[in-house]
């Protein structure tokens, strides 16, 4: 076991690093570099203040040099500094994970509370009125933009209720509208894949011999049949996750909650690209880590899965 | 013709069977009929809309929905309504656009490549590996960083991160394929490589690739109006529906329409194109369970 969790560990080196080279690659591709973009914030620079900036941040050596150097300051834990603040890109990034973080684990929870009893009632009622009810609301689930939804939630609960703030300044009150907003549509492709992965696993021998054995329709559904139907639905809610993430950027906009999705949304406006390129860099080591860890729990689910190969 | 090496087509396979069992789907006949309803208001804005869409009129600015204006007005006193008619262009194109590049590109180096295997496939699927690293939207974010913010910008973004999802799936049907007894007998009595391509193994591709087309033009909707809610997408005053949200943020308190009428043209063209997806796979594909590229 020990073996397969470093041997899986191992194989994110690669995929990050090539992750980072392609993030900086794209940065290449933007007009203008860090000396225009500070120009752009105001500052001005004679012709040769801009040679001698280009010169002193390296910008005049070859490409492959400072991609070497880039990934040479990752390793040490360097992303750059913000064009825009001189603040380091970690700095700022580590300030506002903890917040992004919270609101995706919150959001995940909200999907699994409703999505996960939505599907098994729909397993169990198969193609019952009930069951036609609960896939329908969950296309509906996946078709209302997530923004818009949390849009109508502010309108709800915190223009006309006042039960919650209608901006999110951290704490408890504050992460209810949003993690809603943010779980609602992931709840919806729980509830799909759930209902389908236990109304097949409801259709296995080892289901019939637990009803032989007399064990109740509740026992058999809660206990034999999700538990199989639940290895499919693990490796859908790491894939989940990076949803989350993703779509945290743009919740935390609509509720001014601080994250970074701020950070993110903000550097593209003013063209502060280390600190975007660090952001879309963290952001996705974050979601690879998650993807490992749900590949290891695979494991521990479901013990036909072999060991050893990675 | 006759083919000695083509695989027998089962009678459930048929071209004829499979459009009537569609066209008998209730997803399909539901989803489709309001596909046709957003993609008419979107050839026939300039007729249906009752008011111009940037037509601005101070004296009317905020209204709440009455008859002369179904949907109220905005800030600037246009007509919510016809800036939703309006609105279903942009939206169509974010949703098409993206989903004819990713597919094209996708499935082309997906087929070739798992063809002809050996490192160019190995150097492709590391490359798929990597891509995926990030979550689709944060791809297509920062490519919109690095073109700049508009309509096209947002489209060609899209459609850039969604193709891993094409390769992977392109090239693992191929692969598949190519083990298939049919195909193996077609190699061995020389048929050439464009004609097993084409004519033995395309036959496994195009299922499970138009079934995520069609979820993917919904996926790439919702993504094109998040990036526009976030202000980089077509500048003002074009109506957009995402835009149009974030306008309508502003006001919220105040006038509820400008948000709330957009959002249901968003969800309603959505919940159309993913009713269309669910009844495809029911009936081309129905083992997979499908992929969201979002």
């Amino acid at each position: 076991m020990l073996r397969y969790v470093f041997g899986r560990l191992t194989l994110t080196v690669p995929v990050l690093i090539g992750a980072a080279v392609l993030i900086f690659l794209l940065m290449q591709l933007v007009p203008g570099d860090a000396v225009s973009a500070v120009m752009a914030g105001g500052a001005k620079l004679s012709p040769e203040q801009q040679l001698e900036m280009r010169e002193a941040l390296g910008l005049n050596r070859p490409l492959v040099v400072q991609l070497g150097d880039y990934l040479w300051g990752l390793v040490q834990g360097d992303l750059g500094r913000s064009t825009r603040s001189d603040r380091s890109v970690l700095s700022l990034v580590g300030a506002q994970i903890p917040s992004t973080l919270i609101l995706v684990a919150a959001g995940m929870t909200v999907a699994i509370i409703i999505g996960v009893p939505l599907g098994v009632l729909a397993a169990r009622r198969r193609n019952s009125f009930v069951d036609t009810l609960a896939m329908g609301t969950a296309v509906l689930g996946l078709s209302v933009p997530q923004f818009w939804f949390g849009l109508m939630l502010i309108l709800l609960f915190a223009v006309n209720l006042g039960w919650f703030p209608a901006l999110s300044s951290g704490g408890f009150d504050g992460l209810v509208l949003p993690s809603v907003a943010l779980g609602v549509a992931e709840a919806a492709v729980l509830a799909r894949l759930v209902r389908s992965s236990l109304i097949e696993s409801l259709e296995q021998d080892y289901i019939t011999t637990a009803r032989a054995k007399g064990a109740s329709d509740r026992r058999v559904t809660w206990r034999h049949g999700l538990r199989n139907a639940l290895v499919p639905v693990v490796t859908m809610i790491g894939l989940q996750v990076g949803n989350l993430l993703g779509a945290a950027v743009v919740i935390e906009m609509l509720f001014a909650r601080q994250g970074l999705g701020q950070l993110v949304v903000n550097s593209i406006l003013r063209r502060d690209l280390p600190v975007l390129q660090g952001s879309i860099l963290i952001l996705a080591s974050i979601f690879v880590v998650i993807n490992v860890v749900v590949d290891i729990l695979y494991k521990f689910l479901d013990p036909r899965v072999k060991l050893g190969t990675a | 013709m006759l083919d000695a090496t083509s695989a027998p087509v089962p009678l459930e396979q048929t071209s004829v069977h499979i459009w009537r069992r569609l066209i008998s789907h209730r997803s399909v006949v539901v989803g489709g009929f309001l596909f046709l309803v957003v993609l008419a208001a979107a050839l026939f804005a300039g007729w249906i809309a009752p008011y111009g869409p940037v037509d601005t009129d101070p004296d009317v600015a905020l209204l709440p929905p009455s008859w002369s204006h179904l949907m109220g007005t905005d800030q600037f006193g246009r007509d919510v309504l016809s800036r939703v008619i309006h609105g279903s262009r942009p939206s169509l194109v974010m949703g098409v656009a993206p989903m004819l590049i990713s597919s094209v590109v996708g499935t082309t180096l997906g087929m070739l490549f798992g063809y002809y295997g050996r490192w160019a496939d190995l150097l492709l699927t590391r490359f798929v590996d990597i891509a995926l690293a990030f979550p689709p939207i944060l791809l297509a974010l920062t490519v919109v960083a690095v073109l700049g913010p508009g309509l096209w910008s947002i489209a060609l973004a899209l459609g850039l991160s969604g193709i891993p999802f094409y390769i992977r799936m392109a090239r693992g049907q191929v692969i598949q394929a190519k083990e298939a007894p049919f195909v193996q007998t077609a190699i061995a009595i020389g048929a050439g490589d464009m004609r097993v391509m084409f004519r033995h193994i395309i036959h496994r591709v195009v299922p499970p690739i138009l079934v995520m087309m069609t979820i993917h033009v919904a996926g790439a909707i919702l993504a094109g109006a998040a990036l526009s809610f976030l202000g980089l997408g077509i500048p003002p005053p074009s109506p957009e529906w995402g835009t149009m949200i974030q306008d309508g943020r502003q006001f919220i308190a105040l006038s509820w329409w400008m948000a709330f009428f957009p959002g249901v043209a968003l969800a309603v063209t959505v919940f159309a194109t993913n009713l269309l997806g669910d009844g495809l796979r029911d009936v081309l594909d129905p083992r997979s369970k499908g992929e969201q590229i979002r």
